[in-house]
């Protein structure tokens, strides 16, 4: 409670009028409150040596050659947000060369007014640190969402292309920034498997296994659950945004658990019996393996082409560059409503060259979704001065040397 | 070594003590008096030489049987089982429970190569045959404490006439008993439930 600055990613979902009715399109003429990140100072950041910047409310696009750190720029933007690079890089490597410590300090307005957060991390000792307001907050999840940030880069290919694990980690970090108790749960399964992992590399008795099972089941059916409910309320957002941005078919999006067929919404009892079906079926192969073969930690997130009398295909595999880039974006796309619809709020977006390698219909078509409805500050990136007038053109800053220019 | 150095390497050899504390806490001895000094090896000396784990609970005790055990006061139908000895010290600051203890000397954890055969399991169930009519299990609220209770569940459940109860959700998310507070851990022995 003492960080009152942002109570508003606190509300409770009944409040605001979240999932109740998947099916009806959202409502999108009512203004919604944004957050907007006013100022950004950065030292010993990736390439920057220090860095202070006061940025437009609209947004600003960043051009510079590549290598010239945009992307560093818009890790560290994001880093606010989860404490994390968005690239998946280690905190070390997030160290200038030849520095200990970074720091990035953001300063954000939101409905609730103005509020400082900062985090730094020192490679020596290993410690990170995240302030808000000045103040050290005991566990990260406490600030976890203080800055809500949705990135869209070219990336993100990889969460459609790449091994379910890509999946997994988007679902993770976004339930664990809208879903009170995920993150809990899901370091409770995390810990509940290794363990069962050992129980099961030491040749455990039936006895000595049970209660790690018990965990597992506990915790892992709390996390596929929210999961399987996320895509079941967001499916059709997935597939209207597939739909206007390749401007042909729309796209499936399915929760497909390791404990059963693609799982719609179920209770947590029938969730469970599943899982311990699912568990004593593979006991004999997971005492091969010694390894724990059911669970959240072995699902994935099915995406796939609904053409009309084709069987739906696995864009991850049958896909296009373009289609896979397609759904990515809508993913993003989803990502940004989960947590408006959640905090009530506009994350701030950050674009990484994603125009770059869209075709001038799919750039047309992710511009207009990205001015339709959603006022969310942009900072954009572009390797040269963009064609593209988002936020009816935002003011141009080049980049390069470590250094912002207006 | 020099006596000091030893004395900062042998600090900073405690949990939660860094080099920097161990230097502080060097130096503050070397400035108190020496009869304070030798007041705090001597307690050292004695926790080294007269502690030793009683013969039927496991507490760190130096009388055994220790002073729970040896009391004719205390509820025996009722044994609490705890992680470890430090455990003990919360729960009687919490004011309430009047029964007998049971240290396990840790948590399962096939991680770290501790199963049953690794805890004061078999010892347990020994106690358990004599007029025990109650066991409070209150291992820690992590996953492997949870597991402990479970799988004590498991091989109590059972023997006739005892009832196996697990303290109530109180306590903090991940907290420990020991970091717990007096009155939490009070609601949490009252609100007790049967496994
Ligand atoms: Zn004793």
């Amino acid at each position: 409670m003492q960080h009152k600055g942002f109570r508003y990613i606190l509300k409770s979902p009944e409040v605001l009028s979240q999932s109740d009715h998947p099916d009806e399109p959202r409502e999108v003429d009512s203004p919604t409150e944004r957050v907007i990140l006013k100022a950004l100072r950065l030292r010993h950041f990736r390439n920057f040596a220090d860095l202070a910047c006061e940025f437009p409310p609209s947004g600003v696009a960043i051009v510079g050659p590549n290598g010239s750190g945009k992307t560093n720029l818009l890790e560290a933007i994001y880093y606010l947000g989860i404490f994390r690079s968005f690239r998946g890089a280690p905190d070390a490597e997030l160290v200038r060369l030849g520095d200990d410590t970074f720091r990035i300090e953001g300063t954000v307005e939101g409905p609730d007014g103005e509020r400082s957060i900062a985090a730094a991390y020192q490679k020596s000792t290993r410690r990170k640190k995240v302030e808000v307001n000045g103040v050290e907050v005991e566990r990260l999840s406490d600030a976890l969402g203080a800055v809500g940030v949705v990135a869209l880069s070219l990336a993100d290919v990889e969460l459609v292309s790449g091994p379910p694990a890509a999946r997994r980690r988007f679902l993770d970090i976004l339930l664990s920034l809208v879903r009170p108790g995920y993150l809990a749960a899901l370091q409770r399964c995390r810990v509940a498997v290794a363990q069962r992992n050992g129980a099961l590399r030491s040749a455990a008795t039936a006895g000595e296994l049970q209660p790690w099972t018990d965990e597992l089941v506990n915790a892992g059916t709390s996390v596929m659950r929210e999961r399987a409910e996320w895509a079941v309320e967001r499916a059709d957002g997935f597939s209207r945004y597939h739909e206007s941005i390749s401007g042909g078919p729309g796209a499936r999006l399915e929760y497909r658990s390791s404990v059963g067929p693609p799982a719609s919404v179920a209770d947590e009892s029938t969730w469970q019996a599943r899982f311990r079906e699912a568990l004593a079926s593979a006991e004999e192969r997971e005492r091969q393996q010694g390894r724990t073969l059911v669970g959240p930690h072995r699902d994935d997130l099915d995406l796939s082409s609904a053409v009309a009398d084709e069987e739906d295909r696995a864009i991850r595999r049958f896909g296009s560059g373009g289609q896979q880039r397609t759904a990515a974006l809508a993913l993003r796309l989803i990502e940004a409503d989960t947590l408006r619809d959640r905090a009530g709020v506009e994350p701030v977006y950050l674009l990484d060259d994603v125009f770059a390698e869209l075709d001038r219909e799919r750039s047309g078509s992710l511009l207009s979704l990205l001015e339709d409805g959603r006022s969310g500050q942009a900072v954009l990136t572009a390797p040269k001065p963009a064609d593209i007038a988002l936020r009816g053109g935002l003011e141009e800053w080049s980049i390069g040397g470590g250094r912002l220019e207006r | 070594m020099p006596a000091i150095d030893e004395l900062i390497t042998e600090f900073s050899r405690l949990p939660g003590i860094g080099r920097k504390t161990a230097q502080r806490l060097t130096y503050h001895l070397l400035k108190s008096s020496p009869t304070e000094t030798r007041r705090l090896a001597g307690a050292l000396v004695r926790v080294a030489d007269e502690v030793k784990s009683c013969s039927r609970c496991a507490n760190l005790s130096d009388q055994d049987p220790c002073e729970y055990c040896g009391d004719e006061r205390r509820a025996s139908e009722q044994v609490c089982v705890v992680e470890e000895a430090s455990d003990i010290a919360a729960i009687e600051n919490s004011g309430n429970y009047r029964g007998l203890y049971h240290v396990l000397g840790g948590r399962l954890s096939p991680l770290d190569g501790i199963g049953p055969e690794q805890l004061n399991i078999s010892e347990l169930l020994a106690r358990l045959r004599d007029g025990v009519r109650e066991l409070i299990v209150a291992t820690n609220p992590s996953v492997e404490g949870e597991a402990t209770a479970t799988y004590l569940h498991r091989i109590v459940s059972p023997l006739e006439n005892i009832r196996v109860t697990r303290l109530a959700r109180g306590l903090p998310v991940g907290g420990d008993l020991e970091y717990a507070d007096g009155v939490t851990i009070a609601e949490a022995f009252a609100g007790r439930r049967e496994m």
